[in-house]
Formats: structure tokens, C-alpha cells, sequence
């Protein structure tokens, strides 16, 4: 039973860990179609913007709120003054924010140093049997779920929502029904920056806080996303986050976490050989065969 | 009511040049509230580029645009729409990875549904089945659905770029009767065309393009029987015109 509840534990770890690292890629790499490269610089901000706020007396959850908006802001005027530049030219924006992930790393170790002072994991631990459950890691599963919730329900039931997947879909024709397709994308970059930082600040307590700490989100960010695949790009990463876990969970528990990652990896691959337009693509295909039949 | 002495549209000496190749050549164009009009031309006549600088897509060289007595010619597309142009293109542009409903809605903007979208949509037979994917459409259903949610947007004046492109003949003279229904309505209508039997069926006014320059504007019995109209169309007109 214990074991049980641990494989389930673990499981839960591991798909938040992904999903959160995926967060903001989510928007800018699944809905805006921009290869952020500067994915996990941005979260190291989070995490820096937290730990500062934590130890000038802020209270934690008020230093994670702080960091999504200041790296919101940030991804606004980063937006404004360069991102847009490159919009419909992927290895431009691909290059342009391999860039700026440089300066923003290589920029905090000059100015801060080589580490911040780290965030003591909030909560304490649940026991079952032999097993300890860190309940941070539970809040951190509990805030996924609500997280992609608001994000699922803010593109599909909102205005805001309807009028931003317009504009990722056909911009030209976004703008021919009245679309203001600058502002949304200004707002899309600057809503997937702020859920890079939030995730970053929510992370903190579980890594240790360094400038080059965002390289070890990167990779499983773009699996998750680019696994997920783009018809329903938070449906995707949450189908995709749910079968690297399924994979890497026992495979981790059995053969100990570098195994573990090896599995993620494999998995990744196959997923991408069966599917290459994503997890999500199942469902797009399935509804659309239920129109026609 | 329309008032057919209100000018609702008005192009005034529109020049564009792409190079040494001018595209449009001192295109004055009234449009009157109400109006249905084509605008026609052979292959390379300036219809695209007539459409983009009505639309925004273009900037003119030289020229101004007013809808409705207020000058939007530095407008962006969006801006004019806003201000009451509807747009449709010649290539279908509806959002593939959404429902019907959610292609009307993006360009809704709140606020009740108007009566032209209404009649559009039970005309063309789109009202059924609205949570369908847009993938589940025919062409001309989707060609269609473009024209409807510009008309969701209320616009004063609905500017179709080659609707029926693709069409048969019995979808293109459905298209036809929607349009010319629309019309009755109230609602200014600007076609840029290059299908004669469509443009038959539908105008009350024709507008014909040659070289970028307006080359001859009335009636379709009055442009068909022109000769140096149909010659142009046959490729005959010599470079006089130049």
C-alpha cells in the first residue's frame, strides 16, 4: 500500500515538475509559436525575484505573486522593444532569445554572483508507512491542476481567450474581423513570461537558486510542449506530462532517477515518431472524424 | 433606410506602384449607401491591389480613402474594421482548429447579433450544427462562413474579395442571391470579381479596372455592350490607354 502510495506520490512529483517547467512555454512556444530560448532564464528570474523578496521579510506566497509580475513586465518590454521584430521568423526569434538567455544568465552572475540565498521548502512532510511525502510537492500538484485550469479556461471561455487563438491561428484574417493583434500578442508573451516566473518562484524552494539554474528546465519544458503537440496545445502538455511520467515514475523508482531520465527521453522520442503533430493530435483527429460520421 | 445620395465610400486619386509596374493609376471610386457594386477587370487589371488599399493592407502612394465622410486612409486593417468595413479574402482564411460558433465569435466584440449576420447565416444554411469543427465544412461552406462573421462585426460596408472563388455554378449563384438579399437589406456591398456570370447575376453597378486606372463604370448593359470593354477582356485594347 505504501509503495503504492509513493509510486502515485512520485508520479504526481514528476508531472508537475513538467508541467510547471512547461507553463510558460506553453503560451509563447505552443500558442505563439516563438522558440523561446530565454524559457528558463526566465524562470531563474522568478526564482531570484523570489528569494530576494523572501529575505527582505516578504511572505512567500506573496514573493511568488511579486515574481510573476515582475517578470510579466519584463516580458512585456523585452516584447516590445525586440520579440516583436521576429514574429513569423522562427530562427530569428529562435537566435535572438538564445541571445538574450546568454545575457540574462551570464548578466546575473556578474551582478549577483555565482548563487542566492535559497528558499527553505515551506510545509512540513506526511508520513505513510516507511514513506514521507514533502507537502509542498502536493500544494505544487494542487497548483498545476488549478494553474491549467485558469489558463484552459481563459483561451476557452474568455473574449480575450477566442481573439488570441484567432490571432495565433491567421493573423491577417484576426485583423480583417477588427482583431487588435499587436495588443494580444503583446499580452500573450507578457501572460507567458509572468507564468515562467510563477513557476520559477514555485520551484525555488525545491533547486538550488544559480544564474545557469533555467538550463535544467529547458529540455523537459519543450518535451512537454512540443510531446503535447499543438491542437490543444494545454490538453497536450498535460497528455504528454501524464505518459513521461507514467514512463519515468517506475522506471526511477526501479532503476534510480538518471534511468529514470533516460526513460523521459526515450519516451519522448517514440511519442514523437507515432505522433508528430502530438499527443493532442488524438483528440483533434477523433473529434473531427465524430463531425463527419 | 440607405440614403443613395450619401456617399459611403470614396477613394480619391489612389495611386500605387510596386516598382516600375503602376497598380493603381488616379482611382477615384464612390461607393453610395446601399449600393451593390462589382468591381472587374482581366488578369492584372489592379483588382488585388484595389481590394489591399480599400482593405489597408496597402498603403496608397497618393490618395485618400473615406468611409463615411472620415478619412481612414492611414488606418490599419483593424482600425477600419472597426470603423465599419467588413472584410473578406479570396483564399479561405477561417480558423481551422475552432468551431463554427468560436469563427463567428472572434468577431463579435460583444453585443447583439445583427440582423444581415442572422439572415446570412440561415440563408447559407450555416445556423445548424454550430459547434462543428470548421474542417467539417465544404469550401464554399467555409467561404461562406468568412462572409458571415464579417457581417457579425456590423459592418457598414462589406468589401468580398473574390467570394466565389472555387464555387460551382449553383453555390456561386446562391452566393449571388445571399448577397443581392443582404443588399435589399440596406447593407453597401463592394465585390471584386473576376467571375462575369456571378457579377451578371448580382450588380447593379459595375466598375471596370484596366491598368490600374478605372476604365469604365455603369450598368452591366452598359458595360457589355461597350466594345472597347470587351476587347480589353479579350485582350485586344492597344496601349493607348498606357
Amino acid at each position: 500500500m505504501a509503495e503504492i502510495v509513493s509510486l502515485l506520490y512520485q508520479f504526481g512529483t514528476n508531472a508537475a515538475f513538467l508541467l510547471l517547467a512547461a507553463l510558460g512555454l506553453i503560451v509563447i512556444l505552443g500558442m505563439m509559436n516563438i522558440i523561446n530560448l530565454a524559457h528558463g532564464e526566465f524562470m531563474m528570474l522568478g526564482a531570484y525575484a523570489a528569494s530576494a523578496a523572501v529575505h527582505r521579510g516578504l511572505p512567500f506566497p506573496l514573493a511568488v505573486l511579486l515574481s510573476a509580475v515582475a517578470v510579466g513586465v519584463f516580458g512585456i518590454v523585452l516584447e516590445r522593444l525586440v520579440v516583436r521584430h521576429f514574429y513569423g521568423r522562427e530562427l530569428g526569434a529562435l537566435v535572438v532569445t538564445w541571445g538574450i538567455s546568454l545575457i540574462l544568465s551570464q548578466g546575473t552572475l556578474i551582478a549577483f554572483g555565482p548563487f542566492m540565498a535559497p528558499i527553505a521548502i515551506p510545509g512540513g512532510a506526511l508520513t505513510v508507512g516507511v514513506y514521507s511525502f514533502s507537502t509542498y510537492w502536493l500544494f505544487l500538484m494542487a497548483i498545476c491542476v488549478v494553474l491549467l485550469a485558469g489558463l484552459g479556461w481563459l483561451y476557452k471561455a474568455t473574449e480575450f481567450g477566442l481573439q488570441a487563438r484567432a490571432t495565433m491561428q491567421n493573423a491577417a484574417m484576426a485583423r480583417a474581423l477588427g482583431i487588435r493583434v499587436e495588443r494580444v500578442y503583446m499580452i500573450t508573451f507578457g501572460l507567458g513570461s509572468a507564468l515562467a516566473g510563477l513557476s520559477g518562484a514555485l520551484l525555488a524552494p525545491t533547486t538550488s537558486i544559480a544564474p545557469f539554474m533555467g538550463q535544467q528546465f529547458v529540455a523537459p519544458a519543450f518535451i512537454t510542449v512540443v510531446v503535447g503537440g499543438g491542437a490543444s496545445v494545454i490538453g497536450g502538455a498535460i497528455g504528454s506530462s501524464s505518459l513521461l511520467s507514467l514512463v519515468e515514475t517506475p522506471v526511477s523508482f526501479l532503476m534510480g532517477s538518471f534511468w529514470g531520465s533516460i526513460a523521459l527521453l526515450v519516451t519522448a522520442l517514440v511519442l514523437i515518431r507515432i505522433l508528430p503533430n502530438g499527443v493532442s493530435s488524438l483528440r483533434l483527429r477523433r473529434r473531427t472524424r465524430g463531425a463527419r460520421g | 433606410m440607405p440614403d443613395p445620395a450619401k456617399t459611403i465610400l470614396h477613394a480619391i486619386g489612389l495611386q500605387k506602384r510596386f516598382g516600375g509596374v503602376v497598380a493603381a493609376r488616379d482611382v477615384d471610386f464612390a461607393l453610395t449607401e446601399g449600393e451593390l457594386r462589382c468591381v472587374i477587370g482581366p488578369n492584372g487589371a489592379g483588382k488585388s491591389t484595389f481590394f489591399a488599399l480599400l482593405a489597408g493592407i496597402q498603403p496608397p502612394d497618393a490618395g485618400r480613402i473615406e468611409l463615411e465622410g472620415e478619412d481612414i486612409t492611414r488606418l490599419k486593417p483593424f482600425q477600419r474594421v472597426r470603423k465599419g468595413l467588413g472584410l473578406t479574402f479570396q483564399t479561405n482564411r477561417t480558423f481551422h482548429a475552432m468551431t463554427l460558433r468560436q469563427n463567428l465569435d472572434t468577431a463579435g466584440r460583444g453585443g447583439e447579433e445583427p440582423a444581415p449576420f442572422r439572415a446570412a447565416l440561415t440563408a447559407f444554411g450555416l445556423d445548424r450544427g454550430l459547434d462543428r469543427p470548421v474542417t467539417a465544412l465544404a469550401h464554399h461552406e467555409r467561404q461562406w462562413l468568412e462572409i458571415c462573421m464579417a457581417l457579425r462585426g456590423r459592418p457598414s460596408v462589406l468589401l468580398l474579395d473574390e467570394p466565389t472563388a472555387g464555387m460551382s455554378p449553383v453555390e456561386t449563384r446562391r452566393t449571388s442571391d445571399v448577397l443581392r438579399e443582404l443588399n435589399s437589406g440596406g447593407l453597401s456591398i463592394i465585390v471584386v470579381e473576376h467571375d462575369i456570370a456571378f457579377v451578371r447575376a448580382t450588380a447593379q453597378m459595375v466598375t471596370v479596372l484596366h491598368q490600374g486606372a478605372i476604365f469604365a463604370e455603369g450598368t452591366m448593359a452598359e458595360i457589355t455592350a461597350r466594345e472597347d470593354v470587351r476587347a480589353i477582356y479579350l485582350g485586344k485594347v492597344r496601349e493607348e490607354t498606357a
